[in-house]
This record gives C-alpha cells, structure tokens and sequence, in this order.
C-alpha cells in the first residue's frame, strides 16, 4: 500500500511531459526587443507575430517592452531591460519548486559515492594543484547582464508567476553569484515566498535582503527601499 | 626392553592415527559387542566344601548383542539391539543330589542415542548416552534331582523394560570402532527386580554413510552471472554471490569462505573466518581475485565459479559448490554507465603523449582560465584531422552485450559508436586533468539509449561570457568544496562536423531532454562523473 501511494504521489508530482512544452507568440513590440534561437550565440530583431520555441530567449532594451501570448491565450507583459528564456515561462507546480530547492541544497552535499568508491591504492592526498588559475580578472566579468535577468524575474513575480520567478532568481544567483544587487533579488525571492506562503523561506530570504542592502558601495535609493520593504515585510512575518 | 619399545612405537602410531580421524559419527553402524550382566544374583564362582561333598558353579550372566544404530537428526541416533544373556547356578550334595538353575534373558530394545561433542572433540573417543526400552523375554529352567528323584521347573516369560546409560565408541578408523557402554536395565519397570541390573559391554562397531554436519549452507544467491574482464577490479571487492551458511553445530562456529574462477583466478579469494553462533546464519560474500590473463579475452567464454566453504571446529569441515559463469569479451559493456569508467585510459602511455604534446602547443593560456577549453577544443580538432568518424556497433551473433573500444583501439579503427567516442573523448581529456562526465539518455519513448560527454572548463559561473554569451550553452556544477564551474555539453558523435557544431547540438539536447522535458528529475538523463 505504501509503494502504491509512492507511486501515485510521483506521478502527481510529475506530470506528464507533453504538458509542460510551452509556444510562446509575440503580440505586442514597444521599442527594441531582440529574440535568441536555441543556443544561438547572436540576438535577432524580433517581429510581432513570432512564434518562439521552448529554447528560445527574448529581451527587452531600456524603455521597451513585448507583449506575449503563452500557448495562444494567457497574455504576458515583458517590461524594460528585461530577459526571459521561454523555459522559464513553463509550469512550475510547488511541488516542483521544491524538489528544485532541494537539488540546491543536495547540491551542496558531497556525494557519498565518492567515499565508497572502488579506488586503487591508498592515496590520502592528492597533489598537484596549479597555482595560476582560478582568479577572475575584473575584464571578464559582465555586471550589467544580471539586471536584465532580475528584470525578468521581477516581470514573472509581477504577473504572479511566482514559483518560475522564484527558479529564475536562483538560477541568475547561480550564473552570478557576487553580483551587488543590494538585496534587491533576495526581496523578490522573500515576495514571491510570501505569497505562496512559505513563512520560513521568505524570512530567510527577507533577512538575506536586510543583510545585502547594508553593503557600502549600494546605490542609496535603492538600499533604502529594499531595506524598508524588508523590515515592514519581517515585521509583518512576526520575524522582528 | 624390545618388547617396551615396541609398544611404545605402536602406540604413538595409533594415536597419530587416530587423531587423524574425524570424531564426528557416521550416519550409520552395526555392531557386536560380549557383556557382562549379573541375571543370576550369584557371583561367578567355583565353590567346593567338605572334601568334595558339597560344589557348586556359578555364572551369573554373560551374552552377546547386536545393536544397529541409524541418525535421526543431527547428533541424535535412534538404535535397535538385541541381546542374549544366560546365567547358570550348579549345586551338588553328598556327590548325588544337586540342582542346576539356567536363566535366559533376551532383550530386544529400541532406543536412542546422543553423541554429545561429537564436532568438538578432534580426536578419537566419541562419548554418548542412550536409552529406551522394550520386551526382555526372560525364560528360567530349574532341575533339582538326586538318584530316583527328578524335577524340573521350566518357566518363561516377557516383561517390559527400559534401560538408560551410556559408553563411548574410540575409532580405530574411519569405518570401525571399539564400543564399551554401562547400561542399566530396569526389567519390568522395577530397579529392584530379579533381572533388573548393571550391564557392561565392549564390542566392535562398523560404521558407514555420512557424517553428521555442523554447517548448513542454507542459500547461495549469484549476484553476478556475467564477468566483464575491463571492469575486473570491481569484483575484488563486489560480491559475485552471497553463501548464506546456517550454524547447526549446537555452539559457535568459525566459518571461512574460499572463492575461485578456474582458470582466470591467480588465486583464491579468502573471506576471513566469520564466527557464527548457535542456530543462527550469516550471508558471506564471495568475491574474486583476477589475474591479467582476463583481460585477453576476444570472445565470451564458459567457466566455473569455486566455492569452498570450511568450518573451524577442532577439525576442518568442508563443504564445496559451483555455479556456471560467463566471461565476456575484454570490450564487453553490460551498459550500466557508472561502469563504463572502467574504459576511460587517460593514463595509457600513448594517450598521455598525444595529449600532452598538443598541449604544448597552448602555453600561451598556461596562466588564462580559458586553458581547459582551450585544450578540450585542441584535442578534439586534433581527432577531427586525424579522421575519427562515427560507427554503429558490430552485429555479433547471438551476442546481446554492448562493445566499448578502448581509445587506443578506436584510435588504430578509425570509428566508434556514441560509447566508444565518449570513452576516446573523456581519456584524452582526462589525460589533461580535464574533469569529463557521461550524459546518458534513455528517454522511455526511445528504443535505444545515447551517451554524450560533458567537460569541466574550471571556468567560473561569472566568466562564462569568455566562451559564450548564451549561458544555455553550458552547465554550472559545483565541485566537492562548493565551487561551482561551467562544464560544457558535447555531441561526441559529431567528431567529424567540429567542435563549434558538436557543443551546440550537445547544448540542445541537454536543454531539451535535461531541463524542458525535465530528464533529469525524473532520471532518464543522468550525469556520471568519471573518478
């Protein structure tokens, strides 16, 4: 009886496949707005009445905008200077979200594989490490990409696609880990967790807010909003 | 003195030789054995008085037995004998009168006997208890007479009895024994009846059948029926099978357990002793110790997995079994792809010289986080050039594996199918330090499963535009100690179309079965690191 109610809840959990591939068409163009095809490396200008496919991106230049159509009825906005992947735009249960946040935390774990593996010899340490490599030169760093791909989490929280938002903060975290956002992120992570009711994780990610927008180098305008919504948003957690 | 010596000289080779055998009782015996048993309540004696006037002659009970004994269960026998006892008591008066007592006893018993330490003791002497019971047919003739006067009274009956005691058989070899036991009949159920008494007996005693057993062997599960000589290490340490071997000695055991594969095995593979207590069962696993030979197999063969298992009590008790075994060819892959490490050569001499003499040739990203994706780029143009192209597997006959070419192999070939240009690819590579792992697909909707290779640049997550400015190009991973870097994605199979084409369909397919049609979480796409 236990294997079978296993089995079902997997089975609710995941869906079937066909449902989750998504078409996105293109309504509405304000300004400048690009398009990039599968794993492409150059943006296309886009045009209304484009269809674009589950690997495809779109972005906004500043003070532009798209309208969009998912799978031929829900309207979605795309606001200024902001990026999506279409597979950001695609089903996101809660109960997908979380197995997500789990794989980040069970990222983190060392697998025990490693420890039990068949291994010849009895090496306790092994050297050889180079010196030279593993510091990122400044040059090569691109801060201002993050921003657009804020944006676009900010658009999907926005239009209350809040578990995609939620996967797109965390995957823009990912690519840009040091990135000095403010605390901005972290306030939309805690927003969108807050409205899903997840009290825990949206303290946590308003404290990580509070924390960010404390850093020195913060632009003012922003520090100050991102740590006043954060603590009105603690205090309306309990939290404070 | 010759005659001390000769003694002494035949005593130490009977003990020698006796210590030899095994105590442990045969499952059958027969024997014969003389008794003494005082039916008459007389001792034995000559007696005269009065200048001859007065004799009398006594024998008061000796007789013969054959006892038949059969296991019943373990150390517990049940036993059959039957015996005859006769007694006798003469007396003569004034040379003319004189009366003459014979009593005849035939018991016929059936009982059971327990050989107590019968694995423990390594020597000869076999101790035992018995009992049981059954009719004693008694018949008694008494003749009184003198010149004109005779009488006789013949009297004959049965009674039930029971009889308790015990004796010891000391093996002389592995097929006879010297039996001597004390029993005591109760004759009709009473200790003080007239027949009722002490018996002592020595015979001889046959034997033969099996030996009673003092482990099980309750299970032998084969984990593996199919070798796969390019993963042989592994079996040094998997288990091939489980024995599961049950204690029935009545204490604790020691068990150890001795593996082998004829022909292929350098040596046997030993478990170590294992104590196992009382009643209780314990699986072992057999494992194997291969020799280089099996790595020069060409075609699947036939062979026999030997397993011995003995017991450490006193003396060694072994018992043997085997089980039928393929060996697969040395390129043989039973397609799980956490095996298919086991292919991957990066420390293959000429690997590493290949690799390493095209690495020479970028000393100038020596110091530039580009190094790794440089050099993955420089090796893969390099098999591009030297004419590496995608081929399906061979057709064998009657053969279902799949074939992985080692690199070296599908280097001389020329041509591989998507394995063998993964392994090719991550050995080269890993010759470099390059961290590679497999991507195996198996979408449920798919016949046939594919493998692609993923590369680790160590470029971190934030440089990611030094190589591309689409980050679904790539996959950040983190390492063991929390730093995550891109790992690139490639279509192995498209050696001959180059680097740029090979990651873009690579990218695709990783976003497409990965992520969009999420085989990753549901694990129809999963990502094995070569360690």
């Amino acid at each position: 009886m236990k294997k079978l109610s296993l089995f079902l809840l997997l089975n609710l959990l995941f869906v079937n496949r066909s449902l989750t591939a998504i078409q996105v068409t293109i309504l509405k163009i304000n300004g400048e707005v690009q398009i990039r095809k599968g794993v492409e490396e150059t943006w296309i200008r886009a045009r209304e009445g484009m269809i674009l496919e589950d690997i495809d991106s779109i972005m906004t230049g500043v003070g532009s905008s798209a309208e969009l159509s998912l799978t031929g009825h829900t309207l979605f906005r795309l606001a200024s200077n902001a990026m999506l992947d279409v597979t950001d735009l695609r089903d996101i249960t809660e109960q997908e979200l979380f197995l997500y946040i789990m794989e980040q935390k069970l990222k983190k774990i060392e697998p025990a594989s490693s420890k039990t593996k068949l291994r010849i010899g009895n090496v306790s340490v092994v050297h050889g490490e180079s010196q030279s490599n593993g510091q990122i030169d400044p040059a090569d760093q691109h801060p201002d990409f993050w921003i657009q791909e804020k944006n676009g989490a900010i658009a999907l929280y926005e239009q209350d696609y809040l578990t995609n938002s939620i996967v797109k903060i965390y995957k823009t975290l990912e690519i840009y880990p040091n990135i000095q956002d403010c605390g901005e992120m972290h306030l939309y992570l805690g927003k969108s967790f807050e409205a899903l009711h997840k009290k825990g994780q949206a303290i946590e990610s308003y404290m990580i807010a509070m924390q960010k927008s404390q850093t020195p180098t913060c632009d003012i305008d922003i520090r100050n909003v991102v740590a006043r919504e954060a603590d009105l948003a603690l205090k309306r957690l309990d939290a404070k | 003195m010759t005659r001390r010596i000769k003694l002494l000289i035949c005593s130490i080779l009977f003990i020698i030789n006796v210590q030899r055998l095994d105590a442990v009782s045969r499952s059958s015996g027969i024997g014969l054995k003389m008794s003494y048993w005082n039916i008459t309540n007389h001792p034995t004696r000559i007696a005269t008085s009065n200048f001859g006037r007065h004799a009398s002659v006594d024998i008061s009970g000796f007789g013969a037995w054959i006892h038949f004994s059969s296991r019943a269960h373990l150390n517990w026998f049940f036993e059959f004998q039957i015996g005859a006892i006769g007694g006798t008591h003469m007396a003569v008066e004034d040379y003319v009168a004189g009366t003459t007592e014979v009593s005849a006893l035939v018991p016929i018993l059936l009982g059971m006997r327990y050989d107590m330490m019968s694995s423990r003791i390594p020597g000869y002497i076999q101790p035992y208890i018995n009992g049981g019971g059954g009719p004693y047919w008694i018949s008694s003739i008494k003749t009184r007479g003198a010149i004109e006067l005779n009488e006789q009274e013949i009297v004959s009956y049965n009674q039930f009895g029971i009889y308790a005691g015990g004796g010891a058989n000391i093996l002389l070899t592995d097929w006879l024994g010297l039996n001597f036991n004390i029993t005591y009949h109760f004759v009709d159920l009473k200790f003080e009846e007239e027949f009722s008494g002490l018996e002592f007996g020595l015979g001889l005693n046959f034997m033969w059948g099996r030996r009673s057993e003092i482990f099980e062997i309750k299970d032998v599960q084969l984990i593996v029926s199919d070798i796969y000589p390019a993963y042989y290490q592994f079996y040094n340490t998997y288990p091939i099978a489980l024995v599961r071997v049950k204690n029935i000695a009545g204490y604790p055991i020691e068990v150890n357990l001795r593996s082998r594969l004829a022909n292929y095995s350098e040596r046997p593979s030993i478990s170590g002793y294992k104590r196992i207590e009382n009643g209780k069962s314990i699986d072992i696993p057999v494992t194997l110790i291969f020799g280089s030979m099996i790595q020069e197999i060409s075609t699947h063969e036939s062979a026999v997995l030997d397993i011995e298992v003995e017991a450490r009590v006193g003396k060694s008790h072994i018992k043997t079994l085997s089980a039928p075994i393929t060996i697969h060819n040395k390129n043989a892959w039973n397609g799980d792809i956490d095996k298919l490490n086991y292919f991957i050569t990066p420390d293959e001499p000429d690997i590493l010289k290949v690799s390493r003499e095209l690495s020479k040739n970028l000393n100038e990203y020596e110091n530039n986080p580009l190094l790794h994706f440089k050099q993955a780029v420089y090796i893969f143009d390099y098999l591009n050039s030297s004419g590496i192209t995608y081929h399906k597997d061979p057709n064998i006959l009657f053969y279902e594996d799949d074939r992985v070419q080692y690199a070296l192999e599908t280097m001389q070939i020329g041509s591989g199918d998507c394995d063998d240009l993964v392994v090719l690819y991550s050995s080269f590579l890993e010759s470099l330090g390059i961290k590679t792992a497999f991507v195996e697909v198996q979408d449920p909707n798919k016949e046939i499963a594919h493998l692609y290779l993923i590369f680790d640049t160590d470029i971190q997550p934030e440089q990611g535009r030094l190589i591309s400015s689409n980050e679904k190009k790539y996959i950040i991973r983190e390492k063991g100690n929390g730093v995550k870097t891109i790992w690139i994605p490639l279509e192995t199979t498209l050696i001959s179309a180059g680097f740029e084409e090979a990651w873009k369909v690579g990218a695709v397919q990783y976003l497409r079965d990965g992520i969009i049609e999420n085989g990753i979480r549901d694990g129809w796409v999963k990502i094995i690191h070569v360690q």
